[in-house]
């Protein structure tokens, strides 16, 4: 241990603080005393993953890593605990956790492991092919439990990889198709069962843009063109009215609610309405340590897990969520730094895909406490209750430690 | 960097838009923040604040109402309601409907309407007293979301026999709230009588605590308080004997009585019949709706708020006027045969067989209507009018209790602006015995007849005598105050005085005809075109009875002397047994 990276960890442990601050205050017997036991895994994890050598590990354990972490899944379906409606704790003698958030961790590894040895081909079918098929069969099995919000982790996770692939247009193709699925998915959880105005105008612009490339642009294939691009929407269309179809009313009311949050203040709406409140009411310097009436009195939902941003916010205010952003931004900084000094591929794809999965959390959860994002009951990284996350998480910036240090030098 | 080696070097792009993404996340979410928290703090602040705080108000209790003998009309008591932090469930109810015997379908209405008004406690259970207060009390402890919570209520001892003066409470109209800045939402307040004029006396303040509540409903601390301030007292000039004295004699036939002081305007008694129970308004049961509708109009204050046409008792007005204006002299004699002819149209007298000839005293003692038919056609409908307005007919004083009734006085000029029509003699035959177009309230007759009794001076009613704090400071004290002031010379008011008091010993008004007394009066018989006739009684007293007049009205009574006459009787017994009582106490404290 020739050198801590204290820009990661010094925010790592203010936010991990911020969130115990108020662990702490909700918690109490078995549950605080898993969070502290959690706490002492994680850095324990961090500790032990700075000195492992990432390179022999992702060689030698990346395979094994994402086949134990399928078999946990699958264990997961079928003997797991079902908590609030989804399948998603596992309980194995000793400790309860959650199978899907290690899984975020042995994903990544294996995915870097798989891209960084193909990376020559990157671009290729056979490549993105196995990338997708790698990323996906861990989201499938998250989806089952069902848990929404870690499948969209592991749907993002299978974007990063791409996105490493560098291909433009493929890139393009993908925002583009994924941007019409959501527009699509919004469609249908307002009209379930379509409009007939939907068919009447998707026909009619296929018609024009027929007419157009025949008669306009004389392109003399342009039959083949548009039926196949008109294929590729039909197919869409199925495919998010299959998705729609799969999601439970609660889900489809915050889909819209995000859209249209006046829409329902009192049932579903509750939540966020209630989560602006305590953020606002914070002000500029908070209400004061185990003050905050929002959290303390009950009228905000999840006041330690997914909502602990606007429990954190009420008490400390402004300034202390500026600490707590700060926080974030100077450990991701930090990471994307440390992926750019990275002396080999493992090294910058591991990092940039823990940045990724970190960042995507931190702006998906703080964006629904502020009302900018959906509510999708994804954990704040290091700060929400659960000790599973907090030990990957903090295991992950070992990991990333690591590679920094090993880019400076040993 | 492995891929500036290998030529990869294109990779750094991707990363750099990977930090943009970064920067550019966090730029929105920290405005976000500073948007919320910063610009907004305040407004969310506030909001966060009505979520937590929640404010009780505590109901002041409202003030006694004390008659001038020292009997309470109106006061406040402390009932015991059952209530809950939360709507308890089917189970429970079921229980309590047992114990309390309210039923369980009254009490989902309650928790409905709580719920709708978003108040944190339901009220179960109104007014609870004997055994299940006890078998409540006893087991309150089993269920920890109940209390049982004080809360003031009014009640009326006399009830009937004094609501048109206490009136009764309910909740105001959304523009007599902002009339009252001490209301709050679901204050009871006067909705006529004192109750309704004195209102801001007799309400007291508003106490209230403030209380933190969880997001469930549960009171977690009492933040602060401020406990209520009673209402004042508020003393009448009524006294309990009479107004009971003549509430009784009506026995329920419509009408009103109306007794006053002439030598300061004081009310002594202030009847309207029938009666209603003011009480039902506090408990809002069904019988309210009856009263609303009920064909005869209990709510109405006849003593103020109804026009009759004065009859006989309006020849009080005629001879004055004639005798003023030197139209008639006391032996001016008219014959009476019975009918009375005029312009084609004939006149009759209530004395079929007529009264033969006949001089003032006697036309009047005897109240001829043919005689004042003669007199009304030489005195005019001009004179008839100045005077009816100068003796007090047109008076619109009393302001103790609102809702007073304009009267309606006919006159040439009135004819022509009204009716527009011209003023024709039959007109003054019919205003010289008080019919046709004119129309009065009671208390506008009462102020005539105490006029009388003054010799031209009328004093303004009222009805409050004080208004005391509970801190026994005076609040309000009322003075006697002078309506209206007229001239008309002593000899006029002595033949009128000797007219009435005739009228007494020898006329339609002996029934007031008391040994060792000496009261003065004047019949009515109204004829109206609803029905039977209203029957009218004026009369004062003179000598040690001279600060009391006294006017009573039955509607569709038929002839004042036997309809109205036996309770002015009745009355005037009364009050002389009350001065006689009075005086012995003076003997005695002399002794």
């Amino acid at each position: 241990m020739r050198k801590i990276d204290f820009t990661i960890l010094i925010p790592a442990i203010f936010l991990v603080v911020m969130g115990t601050s108020q662990i702490i205050s909700y918690t109490s017997g078995r549950m605080l005393l898993a969070h502290f036991a959690a706490l002492g895994g994680g850095f324990a994890g961090m500790f032990i993953f700075s000195l492992t050598k990432y390179k022999v590990f992702i060689r030698f354990r990346a395979i094994t890593l994402y086949v134990l972490g399928i078999l946990l899944l699958l264990a997961v379906l079928s003997f797991g605990r079902t908590v609030r409606g989804s399948c998603s704790w596992l309980n194995i003698g000793i400790v309860v956790f959650q199978p899907s958030e290690l899984v975020k961790f042995t994903t990544i590894i294996f995915l870097t492991y798989y891209f960084s040895r193909n990376y020559i081909d990157r671009g290729s079918p056979r490549t993105v092919f196995f990338t997708v098929l790698f990323g996906a069969l861990p989201l499938a099995l998250v989806l089952k439990q069902p848990d929404v919000g870690t499948a969209m982790v592991f749907l993002f996770i299978i974007f990063v990889f791409l996105y490493f692939s560098q291909n433009i247009n493929f890139l393009m193709f993908l925002v583009i198709s994924g941007g019409i699925v959501l527009i699509e998915i919004i469609y249908f959880c307002l009209y379930p069962a379509g409009t007939w105005s939907l068919y009447l105008a998707g026909a009619a612009f296929f018609a024009v843009l027929y007419l157009l490339m025949r008669f306009l642009l004389r392109i003399k294939k342009a039959h083949v063109l548009v039926l196949s691009l008109g294929s590729l929407f039909v197919l869409s269309l199925l495919f998010s009215w299959k998705v729609t179809s799969m999601l439970k009313p609660y889900q489809k009311n915050r889909i819209l609610n995000f859209i249209k949050p006046s829409r329902d203040t009192l049932n579903s709406g509750y939540h966020l309405s209630q989560s602006l409140i305590t953020i606002g009411s914070g002000k500029l310097t908070g209400k004061g340590y185990r003050m905050g009436s929002q959290a303390r009195l009950g009228f905000l939902p999840g006041k330690y897990t997914d909502f602990i941003f606007a429990s954190i916010a009420e008490e400390f205010g402004f300034l202390g969520v500026l600490l707590i952003l700060i926080s974030y931004f100077v450990l991701y900084l930090r990471i994307i730094k440390i992926s750019m000094l990275a002396i080999d591929q493992q090294g910058t794809f591991l990092t940039l895909a823990i940045f990724a999965i970190l960042f995507f959390q931190t702006v998906l959860n703080i964006g629904m406490t502020l009302g900018i994002m959906p509510i999708t009951g994804l954990p704040l990284p290091f700060v929400s209750y659960g000790g599973t996350a907090l030990v990957v998480y903090l295991s992950m910036l070992g990991i990333v430690m690591n590679v920094g240090a090993t880019a400076e030098g040993w | 960097m492995w891929y500036k080696d290998r030529g990869w070097d294109l990779f750094i792009k991707y990363i750099k838009f990977a930090r943009f993404i970064l920067i550019l996340s966090f730029t929105l979410i920290l405005s976000r923040v500073f948007q919320i928290q910063v610009f907004k703090g305040y407004r969310f602040s506030k909001k966060s604040q009505e979520n937590y705080l929640k404010k009780f108000i505590i109901a002041p209790k409202r003030g006694n109402m004390v008659s001038s003998d020292g009997e309470i009309l109106a006061t406040t008591y402390v009932s015991y309601n059952l209530v809950s932090q939360s709507p308890p469930t089917d189970s429970i109810l079921e229980e309590l409907s047992s114990i309390t015997g309210v039923p369980v379908k009254k009490m989902k209405q309650n928790i409905c309407e709580a719920q709708r008004k978003k108040e944190i406690l339901v009220t179960l259970a109104n007014d609870l007293k004997g055994r299940p207060l006890i078998a409540v009390a006893s087991r309150i402890d089993e269920y920890p979301d109940l209390r049982i919570i004080k809360a003031p209520k009014r009640f009326y001892p006399y009830e009937k026999i004094f609501s048109h003066v206490t009136g009764y409470l309910g909740e105001p109209t959304k523009s007599e709230i902002s009339e009252m800045p001490y209301s709050y939402t679901g204050s009871l307040h006067g909705q006529s009588g004192i109750e309704k004029t004195y209102d801001k006396y007799l309400f007291g303040k508003a106490g209230g605590e403030i209380v933190e509540v969880t997001a469930s409903g549960n009171i977690v601390e009492v933040k602060g308080s401020v406990p209520p301030s009673s209402g004042d007292e508020v003393r009448l000039t009524v006294d309990s004997r009479l107004q009971r004295a003549a509430f009784e004699a009506f026995n329920g036939r419509p009408g009103a009585a109306i007794a006053l002081n002439p030598k300061t305007g004081a009310i002594r008694l202030l009847v309207s019949s029938p009666g209603f129970k003011p009480s039902v308004f506090v408990d809002r049961s069904e019988e309210v709706a009856r009263l609303m509708t009920a064909p005869e109009i209990p709510l109405v204050n006849r003593a103020i708020q109804m026009k009759y046409p004065p009859g006989s008792a309006f020849k009080i007005i005629t001879s004055a006027a004639a005798l003023s204006e030197g139209c008639i002299k006391t032996d001016t004699q008219f014959e009476c045969d019975g009918i009375f002819e005029y312009a084609d149209r004939e006149f009759k007298c209530w004395k079929e067989e007529g009264h033969g000839i006949m001089d003032f005293m006697q036309g009047f003692a005897n109240s001829c209507n043919i005689y004042f038919y003669n007199v009304g056609l030489k005195t005019g409908g001009e004179n008839l009018s100045k005077y009816a307005k100068m003796m007090g007919l047109d008076l619109n004083v009393f302001e103790d209790i609102s809702g007073e009734l304009e009267s309606t006085i006919p006159g040439p000029a009135w004819k022509k602006k009204k009716l527009k029509r011209g003023w024709w003699n039959g007109d003054s035959i019919n205003m010289a015995i008080g019919q046709g177009f004119l129309w009065v309230t009671p208390m506008q007759m009462a102020l005539v007849v105490s006029g009388l009794a003054t010799r031209g001076v009328i004093y303004k009613p009222y009805i409050v005598e004080k208004v005391i704090s509970a801190e026994n400071d005076i609040e309000y004290a009322s003075k006697p105050e002078i309506a209206r002031e007229y001239k008309l010379s002593d000899r006029t008011f002595e033949l009128l005085k000797k007219a009435m008091r005739k009228t007494v010993l020898e006329g339609t008004g002996r029934i007031l005809d008391i040994k060792d007394y000496e009261i003065y009066g004047k019949t009515g018989t109204a004829q109206n075109p609803n029905g039977e006739d209203h029957g009218w009684f004026v009369s004062y007293g003179g000598g040690a009875l001279s600060d009391f007049c006294l006017v009573v009205v039955v509607e569709h009574g038929g002839m004042g002397s036997v309809s109205a006459g036996p309770i002015a009787r009745i009355v005037w017994d009364e009050y002389i047994k009350i001065k006689a009582d009075a005086g012995q106490e003076k003997v005695n404290e002399k002794n």
